[in-house]
């Protein structure tokens, strides 16, 4: 799963490479979130959010 | 010519070279001292990269509020990282993570790096002249120095691909790791 999010941001960097700068900025976001996901999951063993 | 846009996009540059290069060093404590990174580490490899990503956008495109607005994220996320592992060791008698460089482990370097780098990304946020019009053209030496750094990120995040590829497969990565999980 972590290899995964070194692949998402991978592809961020050859969006920004290719000349598509929304779709980098789209990848980084998503990357961004991802990783606060997978921080989750280590802290808690889970990415859900419950009240 | 060159204009306060220009000079960001080449301080910009300069600073996703830092991040990077912490991110580098992390590969050289891992391969020379024979470390396996630990998922926390590894996620803190992952915010050096997203925070040096949105400071390549600045240098490649000039700056604009959503590229700082990416790397400020990383730096928050990356931070909170840090902090966390930080936490783990902090008590005395529940030892430490990987041997120290220059006294200080490297995810209390992590927490410095991060907190330094929200510091400095606040105070070149003030130079509105930065986010003016785009007529003039910068100097043709940025765009080749934006593309060598963005080029180091994209080869680090892909080495990184194959390294936690080898270290974890494809499942969960190990709490405490002792030994990759495909042996070459």
């Amino acid at each position: 799963m972590m290899a995964l999010l070194f692949l998402i941001w991978t592809g961020a960097f050859g969006l920004a490479l290719a000349n598509r700068r929304r779709a980098s900025v789209v990848g980084g976001l998503l990357g961004l979130i991802l990783t606060a996901a997978m921080f989750r999951y280590h802290l808690t063993d889970t990415i859900l959010l419950g009240l | 010519m060159w204009n306060t846009r220009s000079v960001m996009q080449v301080l910009n540059a300069v600073a996703a070279v830092v991040m990077f290069s912490v991110v580098a060093g992390a590969y050289g404590v891992q391969f020379i001292n024979s470390e396996v990174p630990c998922p926390l580490c590894l996620l803190i490899r992952v915010a050096m990269l997203a925070a040096g990503f949105g400071l390549c956008l600045n240098a490649l495109w000039g700056p604009r509020a959503v590229h700082y607005g990416v790397s400020l994220l990383a730096c928050v996320l990356g931070a909170g990282i840090s902090l966390r592992q930080v936490s783990l060791h902090v008590v005395p008698g529940t030892g430490s993570y990987g041997s120290a460089v220059l006294g200080f482990h490297l995810y209390t370097w992590a927490f410095i790096v991060f907190s330094t780098m929200i510091l400095a990304i606040a105070a070149v946020l003030t130079f509105q002249r930065q986010f003016g019009p785009r007529k003039a053209l910068a100097p043709k030496i940025v765009k080749p120095i934006a593309v060598g750094v963005t080029c180091i990120g994209l080869l680090l995040s892909a080495t990184n691909v194959v390294t936690t590829t080898v270290e974890c497969t494809a499942g969960a990565c190990p709490d405490n790791p002792t030994s990759y999980q495909i042996h070459l």
